[in-house]
């Protein structure tokens, strides 16, 4: 059964051209919109993860940590903060991100911290 | 004479050509076709040392945590799968809690706490740290529809979903 014309212009008021007033088109591209509208949900999550592990990266690196090691470090530490968070810390506490990043050093021997490398 | 009548008749007709170094302005003025927004402010990052220097940040509309700074205490918690900043005297929204509105509650998965200039990370939870809170109510979120459709194989799928969720306001950091 094909869309209500009630949800058809709720959805494709103010489409460009005849997509916005002939209900033929504008049911077409309705359905079209809500399809990319689903897949649009799944893909902003799988974007904002990407956009906080840039961010940690970025932070890390300042002081002279890769992100794999660090990520690596927390885990050795069982530090469980997620992308999203350690990525807002990084952006507005740069001393304490700091702190987590020279943690993360001292437990994995980077930069002549501490002993050999943790196993 | 008649040459140059044409030419000049033809150029007041002909629309004025936007091609560089051409200074010709429109012939019609332009109309508005919807009211003017507003200036957005330019959404920057603001961090500890930046508010140190500048503590007069103007307030946009929409504050959130990257626009005006990490606040002094706050604690990280980890509420209905997700991980959330919490300062005392605000509320914020999760997933449904199992609890009635009205209700004092506990939050003891504590990932991080910042109080009083010091910022402890727990591993994984904080000891002794916990978040407490007042239910507010148990709203739904706005409707989202859910459609699938596989084209020329006469397949259709509507459904609509209201994610229930709950309101909390934090009474207390520590």
């Amino acid at each position: 059964m094909s869309l209500h014309r009630r949800l058809v212009w709720k959805v494709a008021k103010g489409f460009r051209g005849r997509a916005g007033t002939c209900i033929k088109l504008a049911r077409q591209q309705a359905e079209k919109a809500l399809q990319h509208a689903y897949r649009g949900r799944k893909e902003k999550k799988r974007e904002a993860r990407s956009l906080w592990i840039q961010r940690v990266n970025a932070g890390s690196r300042e002081h002279g940590v890769k992100y794999s090691e660090f990520q690596a470090g927390l885990k050795q530490m069982n530090v469980q903060l997620n992308r999203k968070v350690l990525s807002e810390i990084a952006a507005t506490e740069p001393f304490s991100f700091q702190a987590l990043v020279e943690q993360v050093k001292f437990m994995r021997g980077i930069g002549g911290g501490g002993g050999g490398k943790v196993a | 004479m008649q040459l140059a009548q044409q030419r000049a008749s033809a150029a007041v007709c002909r629309r004025p050509q936007a091609f560089a170094g051409a200074n010709v302005p429109l012939a019609r003025s332009v109309r508005p076709v919807a009211p003017a927004r507003q200036q957005q402010q330019q959404r920057s990052f603001v961090c500890q040392a930046a508010a140190v220097e500048a503590p007069t940040a103007k307030p946009s509309g929409n504050p959130s945590l990257l626009s005006v700074g990490a606040p002094d205490t706050y604690a990280i918690v980890e509420v209905g799968g997700h991980q959330m900043f919490v300062e005392p005297g605000k509320w914020y929204t999760c997933n449904r809690l199992q609890v009635e509105p009205g209700s004092k509650i506990k939050f003891g998965r504590v990932l991080a706490l910042k109080q009083g200039g010091t910022f402890s990370v727990g591993k994984p939870y904080l000891e002794g740290a916990s978040v407490e809170a007042e239910v507010l109510e148990e709203l739904k979120a706005p409707k989202v529809i859910v459609y699938k459709m596989r084209p020329k194989k006469h397949y259709r799928r509507k459904n609509g979903h209201r994610q229930p969720l709950s309101k909390f306001m934090v009474t207390r950091v520590g």
